[in-house]
């Protein structure tokens, strides 16, 4: 699929002529608001550059013996007004005649031609043609030239409708990472002899927009997530004065010393009791953790260890441990349980008591 | 009773697995009573002076060979071969000689009884159809010798001499090999089992009516039972039976008891290496590349077995068998095929001698000064003499030649050569789910993901345990939506269980391997009591191959592999943990006739099962761990169950270096070693070394500690990432290498030698080793190493891959080996293309740009190749397929196709090309299509390295690079 396509449907390509209407008139908005961002950046940085009359080194690096398959801009050499106007337009929109991918929206302003034509790599110690962005080239030793492409080994694409970033490995793969498809914009498609199955989950280019389903999820997820950690301060309250005793920094992982829980696996029924005992049992029965060490924090998650030297022990003399990684979730669960390795058992268990506070959660 | 006579095995069983049915009780028991042993209970297995046959063999020392020819019994059988009768003068056995003259520099020689009272083993589905080539005898009645002059080869003669036989082989009358001048050529004759009480009446048909043979025959016992000299009371009375020597008969190790129905039916042979002070080859062993003397020690034994733990520094006998030795001196390079499928020893014995071979040659060779020779001496307990020569000259000659013989390498899928993920177990659906995304959110590349025996329901191979993989289609999908691959393990040993659809089936039809009595064999393996496939019969591997389409194995897909194990085949309760030898296979051969060739008949029969699902389209993949001579046809092998000890990440070099000097192109070890638990330093050196070795795989113990790399310190994990990504890197150049494998044999991973070929301090080197022509990689294999000392052969120095710095060669010198970086250099006059952007998968590269790396030696030239296609198809057969010779000379790099009928249409593109040990230039240009455009480029002085930027061309084209 062209990109300019992509982009057309994306800002808008829709059939009610009254919606059309109406983004077209918020993205005139968008663009008066951002065009003057852009304008500010631009007398900025070139009076930076007056105000220094630093050389840019590193300058030339590369000697330019022929116009290659792109000719570096007009307006980059020398800023007009005028062109800078138009460069303004297509700045967040388009380098050296295509889009600007894969840069998150607060850098797109370093993404600009200086008066010499040149980018300034984002580590600040390099500088490269400013014809070599986003050229499926890599000239910036920190990856930073190439934010779109996969030329980097240590480059990275900002998928934008979902926040995050992906490694430059994922663009133009033929495998859709980003839920616009956006990280696949130049129809690069896996070869079709090698007959790919579909799965749940793996989108082949070319992509469609999932960023709805992404956005719903999330949300669900978001949801989820402030559900239970409003639940955290009931569960503090129950570890009142067991704080920073093993229990989390609130003691709110006491409350689950209060319970046991069940996981039926196809093969073994399983009993937790946090802190205390793991039993499977199936046609025999072990003692598979005793105990408990709570390790972890909210960041990075908890995990509880029951391995205290109590459990079963194992024919190569060590004894069974389990070890639950709690994750947040809105009741108190076990999830998943197996044995990864010889007598050591991992749970997956959702509390709310491995929740971050509930302003933390708001605040993003 | 029965528990004691299985106690050494039985703990083997216990301690390869805790998840066996009903023994996980026993084994705690069992465990606490014994004591740990660590390494092999070697005692499990046999030494010389243990089998009947080595010891015979290995005493039989004559002062002059009882066997003798005449010229006037040459006959030529046509153009190619020869005929001669060879008399045993002890017994006046008949034997007949037949010498052929094969293409390309290549000798047969085969000697079997002249009439045998049974039929004797020759083993099939080996050799390949290979062309003859003339020759002609000239009779020497004067000093009866016969000299064969070979038609292609005019430098090459063999000559005969009569009395007594020896062969004598030339080139350029420089005698290379010598067969029977140590007299050690000793052919058991089959004879009928005696009867055991002389007071018998004498009325049986089977009395010996030549009464010179029986005399000769006393005579021959005579001088053997002086050698065995231990059992002189029982024996007495049948002292003069030549029949009745010790283990002739029958032969008792540990428990079990062989009943040897056919008698005693060794053979033995000696063939000289002359002129040479190194040979290589015969694996398996877990020892150094060079092979040692034997001389007062042990022979090198092989017959394919399943060591728990095995010790290294060792000639006794692993998982494969390859009777094939290289001998290399710095002008000549040969190779020597032994023919046999049963249990073979080997000695080596490495003299300085002229006395010996060459003081009665006849006058090709004046030897005054002293000449290095290795003698060796070739003991198989059945089967007949059948040799074949190859005479070179240069390694890649003798690699040509052999694989002539035994077939090239398979053309792996390019999936297959990347790197594979594999534990024992990944436990259930959702496991897989787990490390699958692990690699992802890790940026590490991977190809496939293994699954061990726990994937099964209960071991019945084919079968999946529904409660852990409920749905492994889907499983399968969610990986290969990707690109990705998965391998399952089958092996040969079948659950005895009439609920089990492969064993009902193969019971009704009989294709269970069956005792002496004709009742089904059954054995110990990982389901408890199993029946073992009789694969000698094609039938039954037709059988076989059939289980693989989708429609049969349920829950497989095209995108599932296999691994063959245990396929030795491993017996836990039989004699060292394999198969009883007098066991009859159905076409009527004994056990021990076959048993070199069982694991390979195995990955043979399930590399057909994979053809057979794509109508022959797809390229298969099948490990094995079994191997033998034309294993390299098939697939690929691995180094079976090593351990986390910095001397087994050493030993791999040496090992991967022998198998794949004998034909394996594709082999490597369990990275990170399977037992034990290696230390994330152990870990991490281990991926830098095996990136560079052909087959790379993780694998570790069910009860070792999960080793993912994630599961490491950043530090650790950034190591192993960017070690895997190394390898990913240099897809391209390993693929070419692969695919020049399966064209001419030549091992992509290679000994020094074999690239310098004169350079004799090269010869014993087996901790460094080459990829292909321009890479020499030296692993650290050793704790806390900063610093490697590296030697550096040939004239035309070497660039550090990673600095880019330059040494001048030949040279020993020392290179910074942080915990990050292992000695890998480029020889300067070579080009190794690469793709430097590394995606989660092989076949999500397919379209990517190559680098190509030019290291410029001091000639000012370098030359390389490119090979590409689409992967994982035959199309590659039918022209389809890219091959660039690269040439850079006078200052323009070239890119050519080698053959300009083919071509495989690819959007893959020239990204940049580095050229290191340059000068600066002036301006760069490239033409194609008969367009000159200029190229944009930079310099650095510092390590004279040009990047020419961005050429753009499409690879599949001719283009040419002009430096000024």
């Amino acid at each position: 699929m062209e990109p300019s396509q992509r982009h057309v449907r994306l800002m808008g390509g829709r059939s009610n002529p009254f919606q059309t209407l109406f983004a077209l008139f918020i993205t005139a908005l968008f663009f008066m608001f951002f065009q003057a961002s852009i304008l500010k950046n631009l007398q900025r940085q070139q009076q930076m550059l007056i105000n220094s009359g630093s050389e840019v080194h590193n300058k030339g690096k590369y000697s330019h013996l022929g116009q290659m398959a792109v000719a570096p801009p007009e307006i980059a050499r020398s800023v007009h007004p005028k062109f800078a106007q138009k460069l303004m337009k297509e700045i967040g929109m388009k380098v050296n005649g295509t889009l600007l991918r894969g840069v998150k929206k607060e850098h797109r302003k370093y993404y600009v031609p200086s008066k010499e034509g040149t980018f300034t790599c984002l580590s600040g110690n390099q500088t490269v043609a400013w014809i070599s962005v986003n050229n499926d080239y890599c000239d910036c030793a920190d990856g930073s030239d190439e934010p779109g492409t996969s030329a980097c080994h240590n480059g990275k694409f900002y998928c934008e409708p979902e926040r995050h970033f992906l490694p430059s490995s994922r663009v133009n793969d033929g495998i859709c990472d980003c839920c616009d498809g956006s990280d696949e914009w130049k129809g690069v498609t896996v070869p079709p002899d090698l007959e790919l199955p579909v799965s749940e989950g793996v989108q082949l280019a070319p992509c469609s927009d999932t960023c709805r389903d992404y956005d719903h999820m999330k949300l669900r997820e978001h949801n989820i997530l402030k559900e239970a950690a409003s639940l955290k301060p009931l569960y503090i309250e129950k570890g009142l004065g067991h704080g920073g005793e093993n229990y989390g920094p609130n003691g709110e992982f006491y409350f689950l010393t209060k319970k046991c829980y069940v996981f039926k696996s196809p093969g073994y029924m399983y009993e937790l009791c946090p802190y205390a005992n793991a039993t499977q049992n199936g046609k025999d029965s072990w003692l598979i953790g005793t105990g408990g060490k709570l390790e972890g924090n909210v960041e990075d998650g908890y995990n509880l260890v029951m391995g205290d030297g109590k459990g079963d022990h194992c024919p190569q003399g060590k004894k069974r441990t389990t070890i639950i990684a709690f994750t947040c979730g809105v009741e108190d669960k076990v999830k998943y349980v197996s044995e990864k390795e010889t007598c050591v058992y991992g749970v997956k268990f959702d509390t709310p008591a491995a929740c971050p506070d509930l302003e933390t959660i708001e605040l993003t | 009773m029965f528990v004691l006579d299985y106690f050494p095995t039985m703990s083997i069983y216990i301690k390869q697995s805790k998840r066996c049915l009903g023994f996980q009780l026993l084994a705690i028991v069992f465990l606490m009573i014994m004591d740990e042993t660590e390494a092999v209970d070697a005692g499990n297995f046999k030494r010389c002076d243990q089998s009947a046959f080595c010891q015979r063999q290995r005493n039989f020392k004559p002062e002059i060979s009882p066997y003798v020819t005449n010229i006037d019994s040459l006959r030529k059988i046509d153009n190619s071969h020869f005929a001669l009768d060879i008399t045993n003068t002890q017994n006046n056995k008949a034997f007949v000689l037949d010498l052929f003259a094969l293409e390309d520099s290549t000798l047969r020689l085969k000697i079997n009884e002249a009439q045998p009272i049974a039929e004797r083993y020759e083993v099939p589905n080996t050799i390949e159809d290979v062309k003859a080539q003339n020759m002609i005898a000239v009779p020497n009645l004067k000093n009866g010798s016969i000299v064969f002059h070979l038609g292609d080869n005019t430098n090459i003669q063999a000559v005969i001499s009569c009395s007594p036989f020896r062969l004598d082989i030339y080139d350029e009358k420089e005698p290379v090999f010598s067969v029977n001048s140590r007299n050690l050529m000793h052919i058991e004759h089959l004879r009928q089992k005696p009867v055991p009480k002389p007071h018998e009446e004498k009325t049986k048909p089977e009395e010996p009516e030549n009464p010179d043979e029986e005399q000769a025959e006393q005579g021959e016992n005579e001088e053997e039972d002086k050698q065995e000299e231990q059992e002189p009371q029982e024996e007495e009375k049948e002292e003069s039976d030549p029949d009745d020597q010790p283990g002739m008969w029958e032969e008792t190790f540990k428990t079990h008891t062989d009943s040897k129905p056919r008698g005693p039916e060794s053979i033995g042979l000696d063939t000289s290496f002359v002129n040479f002070a190194h040979v290589y080859g015969i694996p398996e062993h877990a020892d150094k590349m060079a092979l040692k003397s034997t001389v007062g020690s042990e022979p090198y034994r092989l017959y394919n077995l399943d060591v728990f733990e095995y010790e290294l520094d060792s000639r006794a006998a692993l998982y494969g068998s390859i009777p094939f030795m290289i001998g290399h001196n710095s002008k000549r390079t040969v190779g020597l095929l032994w023919l046999n499928a049963a249990e073979t020893w080997v000695d080596v014995d490495s003299t300085e001698d002229n006395k010996g071979v060459l003081g009665t040659l006849f006058g090709y060779f004046a030897g005054e000064e002293a000449v290095p020779e290795v003698n060796v001496h070739w003991m198989s307990e059945s089967g007949v003499i059948d040799v074949y020569f190859m005479l070179g000259r240069n390694p890649a000659d003798v690699m040509r030649q052999y694989t002539k013989l035994t077939g090239t390498p398979y053309m792996p899928p390019m999936w297959a050569t990347t790197y594979h993920q594999s534990r024992w177990n990944y436990k259930d659906e959702q496991d897989v789910k787990t490390v699958d995304a692990g690699f992802d959110e890790h940026d590490i590349p991977y190809d496939c993901l293994w699954l061990d025996i726990e994937h099964t329901d209960g071991k019945r191979y084919f079968t999946w345990d529904t409660l852990k993989f409920p749905d492994p289609v889907q499983m399968q999908n969610a990986l290969a939506a990707k690109g990705r691959k998965m391998v399952t393990i089958i092996d040969p040993h079948i659950k005895v269980d009439t609920n089990y659809h492969i064993y009902r089936e193969a019971q009704n039809k009989g294709y269970f391997i069956k005792n002496k009595d004709g009742s089904e064999f059954k054995g110990w393996c990982w389901p408890g009591d199993s029946a073992y496939l009789d694969l000698t019969l094609p039938e039954v591997r037709d059988w076989w191959a059939s289980q693989f389409v989708p429609e049969v194995y349920k829950g497989s897909t095209l995108n599932l592999f296999t691994w063959n194990d245990m396929n030795e085949p491993s017996v836990f309760n039989g004699p060292e943990i394999t198969m009883h030898k007098d066991i009859i296979h159905g076409a009527g051969w004994e056990h021990r006739h076959v048993h070199n060739l069982y694991g390979i008949l195995l990955q043979m029969s399930t590399v057909k099962g994979q053809l057979a699902r794509s109508q022959g389209n797809e390229r298969p993949f099948v490990l094995s761990r079994a191997f033998y001579i034309g294993t390299q046809k098939y697939g690929a092998i691995w180094t079976g169950d090593n351990t986390a000890e910095w001397g087994h990440l050493a030993a791999s070099v040496p090992m991967l270096l022998s198998i794949g000097l004998c034909g394996i192109a594709h082999s490597g070890a369990d990275v990170g070693g399977f037992f034990k638990n290696p230390d994330p330093e152990m870990l991490s050196r281990w991926y830098q070394a095996a990136a560079y070795q052909p087959f790379f795989r993780a694998h570790a113990h069910i009860d070792t500690s999960r080793r993912e790399p994630w599961l490491y310190d950043d530090k650790y994990r950034d190591i192993i990432r960017a070690a895997i990504r190394e390898r990913y890197e240099l897809l391209p150049y390993w693929y070419t290498l692969f695919f020049q494998a399966h064209k001419s044999g030549e091992p992509p991973m290679r000994p020094l030698w074999y690239e310098f070929p004169a350079d004799v301090s090269t010869f014993d080197k087996d901790d460094s080793h080459m990829v292909g022509t321009a890479l020499l990689v030296q692993p650290v294999s050793k704790p806390n190493t900063q610093v490697t000392s590296v030697y550096l052969p040939g004239a035309t120095g070497w660039f550090d891959v990673k600095t880019y710095q330059y040494y001048p060669s030949p040279n020993t010198v020392s290179i910074s080996t942080p915990l990050d970086k292992i000695a890998v250099l480029q020889r300067g006059g070579t080009i190794v293309p690469r793709k430097m952007r590394v995606r989660r998968c092989s076949a999500l590269m397919t379209h990517d740009p190559y680098t190509l790396f030019v290291a410029v030696s001091p000639q000012g030239t370098a030359v390389g190749q490119l090979y590409m296609d689409d992967g994982h198809t035959f199309g590659f057969q039918n022209l389809k397929y890219n091959y660039k010779n690269l040439l850079f000379q006078n200052n323009v790099l070239i890119s050519k196709s080698a053959n300009p009928d083919a071509s495989w249409d690819s959007d893959a593109w020239l990204e940049r090309v580095v050229f290191m040990g340059v000068s600066r230039p002036t301006k760069i240009e490239m033409t194609v299509d008969g367009q000159v455009h200029p190229l944009e480029f930079s310099y650095e002085s510092t390590t004279r390295v040009l990047t020419v930027r961005k050429p753009g061309v499409k690879m599949q084209k001719d283009w040419s690079i002009a430096i000024q």
